[in-house]
C-alpha cells in the first residue's frame, strides 16, 4: 500500500509551479491565461484537499505531527492548517488573475512565481530548523518582489517592487544575523535543540541569544508587516497589481505568523527565556500595540481604498500579534489564544483577499482608486458591492460575520490570559476601523455616482463569490475552524 | 378524576382565545365576526364564569389547589444563605380568596361584554375587533393575575393589565383626549410598578421563592425568619422585620399606582376618556382591583409589619377622604364616579391596613358590583344623552329611563352606605375594624388607625352627599336641555346587565351581616367563615392563606401586634349610617328641587381648589417639567459635552495622529531603512536594559 508523504500538500504546490513553468516554456508567447489558471487552481485545490484530508481524516498528523529530513521539517496540525489557508488564498488569487492579467504577457511567470511563493509559505509553516526557515522565507520573498513589480511598464509597480526588495533585503539580513547569533548562543539550528539549550541555561550567552531572538522577531515582523518592519507594506500593496496585493497581504502575512508561532513557541520556550531576561511575550505586546495603533490610525486618514486596505492589513497584523503577546509560561490559555489568532488569520485570508479582489475588480473596470470614485457602485454592480460590504464589515468585526467571531475568540482568549488592557486597545482600534471601512460602504451604497462599467468578469466574480462564501459560511463553520486551530496550537505547547 | 381544578387554566385561556380570534380578524381586515367580535368575547367570558363557579363550588367543598404548572427558568446554585436555587414558575393558586375574585371578575367581564353590545355596537363605533380584542386580553390578564401562585407571575399579569388599560383607554385614538389619558395612565402606574419590580426582585433575593401559599411560600418563610426558625438574606444591614417592611412597601408602590391611591391617583379621572364599559371594567373588577387584591393575596406578609399596616391604613383613609372631597363639585357624571372609585378603594386599603382582612375583601366584593352597576348606569345615561356627560345638562331622566333610574339608585344607596344595600355592610365593617383595632392597640399603629378611622368617617359624609347630588342632578327635577327631554332608554343589552347588577348591589351585602349577627347571635357571617376556613385543618393549615392564620399573625408579638377593643358593631354602624344619611339628606335638600342652583359655586376659592383636584396634576406636571426636565437637560448637557466630547476628541486625535503617521511614510526608501534600523535599535537597547543581558 502506498502512503502519501506527509508533505504532500507542499509538494503539490511546488509541482503545480513546475507544471505551470513547463507549460509556459512550451508556449512562451501565449497571452491566454485559461490553461495556466486552470493548472494553478486545480493544483492548489489538490493541495487544499490533501491538507484538509490530513487534518480531518484521523491520520494522526494533526495531533502528533511527524518530523522529516533529520528534523529539519515537521508536518503537524499547524503546518497543515496554514497550508490549507495558503492554498485557499492561491485559488482565489489565481482565479482573479485570469481576468486581471487577461491579454498581458508573461503570465506563465506570474502563476509560476505565485505558486513558488505559496510553496515557500507552506514550507515556512513546516520549518523546524532556523536554516529551513530562512530558505523558506527567501523562497517566499524573492518571488514576491518580482510579483509586486510584475507590471514592468507601470511606474508604481516597479517602484513598489524595488522598495519592497530593498527593505526585504535589509530584513532578511537582520533575520539571518539573528539566526547566526542564536546558533552562536545555543550551538544548533534545530528548534528542539535550541529549546533544549534554552532550558539547560544559557550562561553568559544570554545577551547574544537575546539579540538573536529580537532579530529573528524582526525577520518575521517583516513578513507579517508589523511595526517597525512595516514600511514596505503600504507602498508594495498599493503599487502591486491588486491580486498580488491580496496574495501578499493575506497569505504572505499568515506565513510570517506561521513561522513566528513555531519558532518562538517551540524554539524559544517562554519559561526559560523569560527567566533569562528574554521576555519575548512582552516584545510582542509592544509590537502588537504599536502595530494596531499605527495601522488603524493611518488607515483612517487615507484617501485611496487600496492604501486604506494596506494600512488596515497592518492593523490586523497587530490583532494577530496578540496571539503571541498573550502567551505566558505554562498557562493553560496558551493554546486557546494562539489558536484564536490562527483562526483569525484563516478568516482574514478570505475577507481580506476578497476586499483586495474587489479593488482588482474596480481597477479592471477602470474606476479610480479614491473613495469618491467608488460612489454609486452598489447600484450598478450589486453583487460585487454586497460582497465588498460583507468583507469590510467582517474585517471591522461586525456580527454576525466571520471576522466578528474570530476577533471575539481572540480577544476573549487574551482577556482570559489577563491581558485585558491589550484587549481594550484592540477594541478601540477595532471601532476606529469600523469608521474607515464604512466610508467605503457609504460610497458604494449611499452616494450617487456615474460610471461606464464593462461587464462582470467571470473569474473575478467567481473568486469574489468564493471569498464571500468563505467569509459568510465561516459563521456556522466557525466551530470546526476554531477547534482545529486551537487543537493544532495546543499540540505545539505539548 | 377530572375536577374543576383541571379546567382552571381554561378560565384564563378562554378570554385569551377570544382575544386571539379578534386580533386575527382585525388583522385580516375583513368583517368576519358578527357583532365585531362581541359574541366570541361573550361566549368566552360566559365559559370563564361557568368554570369559575365550578371552581367556587369545589373550593366551598373544602378543596384547594396550589400547584406549579410550568417552570420556565431554574437556577443552578442557591445564593447567600438560601437553601434552594431560584425557580421562576407559572402556577395556579385556587383558594377561597382567588375563587371569590374569579367569580367577580368573570361575572363583571361578561356583563361588560353584553353591555358593550349596546354601548359600542348599537352606537355604530368602528374598530370593534380591536375593542373586543382589548377586552378579551384585559379579562384574561386579570384572571391570570388572580390565579397567580407567585409574585413574579402576578407581576407579569399585573403589567399586562396595565398594557390593556392603556390600549382601551386610548381606544378613540383619533381624538386628542384619549391617547393622552392612556399615556398618563400607563406612565403613572408604571411609576408605581417600578417599585413593585424592585420589590419582586427583593422578594426573590430575600427568600429565594415568590410563592404566595404553602410551607415554602415567602410569607411563611418571613414569619419563620422573624421567629428565628428560618434563615433568609436581608440587605442594607436591616433586621428581618425592618427589611420585610421595606420589601412590603416596595411592592405597595405597585399597589398604590394600580389602585389609584394618593399620590398616584391622578391617572384615574383622566381614564374616563375611554369607553364607559371599559371604565366599568377598570374600576370594578380589573385594573384598580388588582392593586388591593395583591395586598390581600400577600396579606400574610404585610401582617408581619406594623409599619406597613399603618402605611396601608393611612394611605387608604387619606385617599378615601381626599378623593371624596373632590367628588363633591364635579360636573360630569363619570368624573363623580371616578373620584368615588378612588375613595372606595381607599376604604378597601383602610380595611386591609386596619387588620380587617375580611372587611377589606368584603368591600372589594360589594364595590365590584355596585360600581360596575353605577358605571353601566352612567353609560346608559350617556347613550341617552348622546354622549353629553355634564350633569347640569341632564335632569328629570327618572321618568324617561325607569330601569336605569332604579338600578342606578340601588347602586347609589350601596355606594352611600345606606342600610340594607351592599355598601353599608362592607363599609361599616371596614370602619368598625379600624375603630376597634385603633382603640385596642396601644402602639403607634393604634394611633394611626384612629386617625385613619376619623378620616374614613368624614369621608362617609362626603360620599353620601356627592352620591345623591349626582342622583338628583341626573334623574330628578326638570330636564334642563332638549336632549334630556327626549332621552329614551337603550335596549335589552343595556338593561339586562343593569338589572343583574342592581339585584347584586342590593343583596350581596347579606353574605356578611356582622352587626345583625352581633344583635341576634345568628351565625350569618358567611364570607367571614368562607375566608377563615377551619382553624388548624384543611386548606387553612396547608396554604396559610386563611383568615385564621392572618388573625394569628396580626395579634402575635412578632407580627403587627394588634389588639381589638370590645365594641358592639351595630353602634359603630349606626354612627356611620347617620352620617351617610345626613350627607345624602343634605344633597336631597340642596339639589332635590325642580330647578336646583349650583350651590357648590358658593364655596368660592375652595370650590376651585376642589374642582382642580387640589392642583395635583399641576404639581405633578411641575415635578416633571420643573425638576425632572432640568435634570434630564443636565444629563443631556453632560452627554453632549463630556461623553460626546470624549468620543469626538478620540476621533479627532485619531485623525490627527493618523495624518502624522501618514507623513512618516514619505515614499523615500532610505528613510524607511533608517527608521527600521532605528526602531530595531530602540527595541534592542530597551530589552537589553530591561532583561539585563549584558
Amino acid at each position: 500500500m502506498v502512503t502519501a508523504p506527509p508533505l504532500t500538500p507542499t509538494f503539490l504546490l511546488g509541482l503545480t509551479a513546475l507544471a505551470v513553468l513547463t507549460y509556459d516554456s512550451v508556449w512562451p508567447d501565449s497571452t491566454d491565461g485559461s490553461v495556466l489558471t486552470g493548472i494553478s487552481v486545480v493544483g492548489s485545490l489538490a493541495s487544499l484537499a490533501a491538507a484538509g484530508w490530513f487534518l480531518t481524516a484521523g491520520t494522526g498528523l494533526a495531533t502528533d505531527g511527524v518530523s522529516l529530513y533529520a528534523d529539519a521539517v515537521v508536518v503537524d496540525g499547524m503546518s497543515l492548517f496554514f497550508t490549507a489557508l495558503f492554498a485557499a488564498v492561491t485559488i482565489l488569487v489565481s482565479l482573479a488573475s485570469f481576468d486581471y492579467f487577461a491579454g498581458k504577457e508573461n503570465q506563465g511567470e506570474l502563476f509560476g512565481l505565485m505558486l513558488l511563493a505559496a510553496t515557500g509559505m507552506s514550507l515556512m509553516a513546516s520549518a523546524n530548523s532556523l536554516a529551513t526557515a530562512f530558505v523558506a522565507l527567501e523562497l517566499v520573498s524573492l518571488p514576491s518582489y518580482a510579483l509586486v513589480a510584475f507590471l514592468k511598464n507601470d511606474r508604481g509597480s516597479s517602484e513598489a517592487g524595488l522598495k519592497y526588495f530593498l527593505i526585504g533585503a535589509l530584513s532578511s539580513a537582520i533575520f539571518v544575523f539573528g539566526v547566526s547569533l542564536i546558533y552562536g548562543a545555543t550551538g544548533s539550528l534545530l528548534l528542539p535543540d535550541v529549546a533544549a539549550a534554552f532550558e539547560s541555561g544559557l550562561g553568559d550567552r544570554v545577551g547574544i541569544a537575546g539579540v538573536g531572538v529580537l532579530m529573528v522577531a524582526g525577520g518575521v515582523a517583516f513578513k507579517a508587516a508589523a511595526v517597525p518592519f512595516h514600511f514596505w507594506a503600504p507602498e508594495a500593496y498599493e503599487g502591486a497589481p491588486a491580486p498580488v496585493s491580496a496574495f501578499l497581504s493575506s497569505a504572505s502575512k499568515a506565513a510570517g505568523f506561521a513561522l513566528a508561532f513555531r519558532v518562538f513557541v517551540v524554539g524559544f520556550p517562554l519559561g526559560p527565556a523569560a527567566s533569562a531576561g528574554i521576555d519575548w511575550a512582552l516584545l510582542f505586546q509592544v509590537l502588537a500595540v504599536a502595530t494596531m495603533v499605527l495601522g488603524n490610525f493611518a488607515a483612517a486618514t487615507q484617501d485611496e481604498v487600496k492604501r486604506m486596505l494596506a494600512y488596515s492589513s497592518i492593523g490586523h497584523a497587530g490583532y494577530v500579534l496578540i496571539g503571541l503577546a498573550a502567551l505566558s509560561a505554562e498557562a493553560s490559555t496558551n493554546g486557546d489564544v494562539m489558536g484564536a489568532a490562527m483562526a483569525h488569520l484563516f478568516v482574514y485570508g478570505f475577507m481580506n483577499t476578497g476586499a483586495f479582489l474587489f479593488v482588482a475588480l474596480a481597477e479592471n473596470w477602470g474606476v479610480g482608486r479614491r473613495f469618491e470614485d467608488y460612489n454609486g457602485l452598489g447600484a450598478e454592480k450589486p453583487f460585487a458591492a454586497v460582497a465588498m460590504t460583507a468583507f469590510l464589515f467582517s474585517l471591522a468585526g461586525v456580527p454576525p460575520l466571520g471576522g466578528f467571531f474570530s476577533k471575539l475568540f481572540l480577544f476573549a482568549g487574551a482577556v482570559e490570559a489577563g491581558l485585558w488592557w491589550l484587549v481594550v486597545i484592540a477594541v478601540i482600534n477595532s471601532s476606529l476601523s469600523l469608521f474607515y471601512y464604512s466610508r467605503v460602504v457609504r460610497a458604494l451604497w449611499f452616494e450617487e455616482g456615474d460610471h461606464d462599467l464593462s461587464g462582470a468578469p467571470t473569474a473575478l466574480y467567481a473568486a469574489l463569490a468564493v471569498a464571500l462564501i468563505g467569509t459568510v459560511v465561516l459563521l456556522p463553520g466557525f466551530g470546526p475552524v476554531i477547534e482545529t486551530a486551537q487543537q493544532a496550537a495546543t499540540a505545539l505547547f505539548a | 378524576m377530572v375536577g374543576a381544578f383541571d379546567y382552571a387554566p381554561a378560565i384564563v385561556l378562554l378570554p385569551f382565545l377570544s382575544f386571539c380570534l379578534a386580533v386575527g380578524v382585525a388583522l385580516s381586515g375583513r368583517d368576519l365576526l358578527p357583532k365585531g367580535g362581541a359574541l366570541p368575547g361573550i361566549a368566552a367570558t360566559a365559559g370563564s364564569l361557568l368554570l369559575s363557579a365550578w371552581v367556587f363550588l369545589t373550593v366551598s367543598g373544602g378543596e384547594t389547589y396550589n400547584e406549579t404548572i410550568y417552570t420556565w427558568a431554574a437556577g443552578a446554585e442557591a445564593t447567600g444563605s438560601l437553601s434552594q436555587p431560584l425557580e421562576l414558575t407559572f402556577g395556579l393558586l385556587l383558594d377561597p380568596l382567588s375563587a371569590m375574585m374569579l367569580l367577580i371578575v368573570s361575572l363583571v367581564a361578561l356583563l361588560v361584554h353584553v353591555f358593550s353590545l349596546g354601548y359600542m355596537n348599537d352606537e355604530g363605533e368602528t374598530g370593534l375587533p380591536r375593542y373586543y380584542a382589548g377586552l378579551g386580553l384585559f379579562t384574561a390578564s386579570m384572571l391570570g393575575f388572580v390565579v397567580a401562585d407567585n409574585l413574579l407571575m402576578a407581576f407579569m399579569f399585573f403589567e399586562l393589565v396595565g398594557l390593556c388599560s392603556y390600549l382601551l383607554i386610548g381606544f378613540w385614538f383619533r381624538q386628542s383626549g384619549p391617547p393622552s389619558a392612556a399615556k398618563k395612565a400607563f406612565l403613572v402606574t408604571r411609576f408605581g410598578d417600578y417599585f413593585f419590580l424592585i420589590g419582586v426582585v427583593a422578594v426573590f433575593a430575600t427568600f429565594g421563592t415568590a410563592a404566595f401559599a404553602g410551607e415554602e411560600s415567602f410569607p411563611h418563610l418571613a414569619e419563620q425568619a422573624i421567629q428565628g426558625e428560618a434563615t433568609v438574606n436581608t440587605f442594607l444591614g436591616l433586621e428581618p422585620t425592618a427589611w420585610f417592611t421595606v420589601v412590603g412597601l416596595l411592592v405597595l408602590g405597585g399597589v398604590i399606582g394600580k389602585s389609584a391611591q394618593f399620590p398616584l391617583h391622578t391617572w384615574l379621572p383622566d381614564a374616563m376618556e375611554g369607553p364607559t364599559p371599559v371604565s366599568a371594567l377598570i374600576h370594578a373588577a380589573t385594573m384598580v382591583a388588582a392593586g388591593v387584591y395583591l395586598v390581600a393575596r400577600m396579606y400574610g406578609f404585610y401582617a408581619l409589619s406594623p409599619t406597613a399596616m399603618a402605611v396601608i391604613a393611612l394611605v387608604g383613609a387619606f385617599t378615601a377622604l381626599f378623593a371624596a372631597s373632590m367628588g363633591l363639585v364635579k360636573r360630569e357624571i363619570k368624573q363623580v364616579l371616578a373620584y368615588s372609585t378612588i375613595s372606595q378603594y381607599g376604604y378597601i386599603m383602610l380595611g386591609l391596613g386596619a387588620g380587617g382582612y375580611v372587611a377589606g375583601t368584603f368591600h372589594l366584593l360589594t364595590h365590584a358590583f355596585f360600581k360596575a352597576l353605577l358605571f353601566l348606569g352612567a353609560g346608559s345615561v350617556i347613550i341617552a344623552m348622546h354622549h353629553n356627560e355634564d350633569m347640569w345638562d341632564m335632569g328629570g331622566l327618572k321618568d324617561r329611563m325607569p330601569v336605569t333610574y332604579y338600578t342606578f339608585l340601588a347602586g347609589s344607596l350601596a355606594l352611600a352606605g345606606i342600610v340594607p344595600f351592599a355598601g353599608f355592610w362592607s363599609k361599616d365593617e371596614v370602619l368598625y375594624e379600624a375603630l376597634v383595632h385603633g382603640l385596642g392597640t396601644t402602639s403607634g399603629l393604634g394611633t394611626a388607625l384612629l386617625v385613619a378611622y376619623g378620616m374614613g368617617l368624614i369621608a362617609v359624609l362626603f360620599t353620601g352627599f356627592y352620591t345623591f347630588r349626582m342622583v338628583m342632578l341626573t334623574f330628578h327635577g326638570e330636564p334642563r336641555t332638549e336632549t334630556a327631554r327626549e332621552a329614551t332608554e337603550p335596549g335589552w343589552n343595556v338593561k339586562l346587565p343593569l338589572v343583574v347588577l342592581g339585584i347584586l348591589a342590593t343583596t350581596v351585602g347579606f353574605v356578611n351581616m356582622v352587626p345583625v349577627k352581633d344583635l341576634t347571635g345568628a351565625e350569618i357571617d358567611f364570607l367571614h367563615k368562607w375566608l377563615y376556613g377551619t382553624e388548624g385543618a384543611g386548606w387553612a393549615e396547608a396554604l396559610g392563606t386563611s383568615g385564621y392564620n392572618y388573625h394569628h399573625l396580626l395579634v402575635a408579638d412578632y407580627g403587627a401586634g394588634m389588639t381589638a377593643a370590645a365594641l358592639p358593631s351595630y353602634l359603630v354602624g349606626l354612627l356611620s349610617l347617620a352620617l351617610a344619611l345626613f350627607g345624602a339628606g343634605a344633597a336631597y335638600v340642596l339639589y332635590g328641587g325642580t330647578d336646583p342652583d349650583p350651590y357648590t359655586d358658593k364655596l368660592g376659592v375652595l370650590k376651585d381648589v376642589l374642582y382642580n383636584n387640589y392642583y395635583q396634576d399641576e404639581y405633578q406636571v411641575w415635578l416633571a417639567e420643573g425638576v425632572v426636565l432640568p435634570l434630564s437637560k443636565a444629563a443631556d448637557v453632560f452627554d453632549q459635552a463630556v461623553v460626546d466630547g470624549v468620543v469626538n476628541g478620540v476621533s479627532s486625535v485619531s485623525l490627527f495622529g493618523g495624518s502624522r503617521i501618514k507623513r512618516i511614510q514619505d515614499g523615500l526608501v532610505t528613510h524607511y531603512a533608517a527608521m527600521l534600523t532605528l526602531g530595531l535599535t530602540v527595541l534592542l537597547v530597551g530589552f537589553a536594559i530591561y532583561g539585563g543581558w549584558f
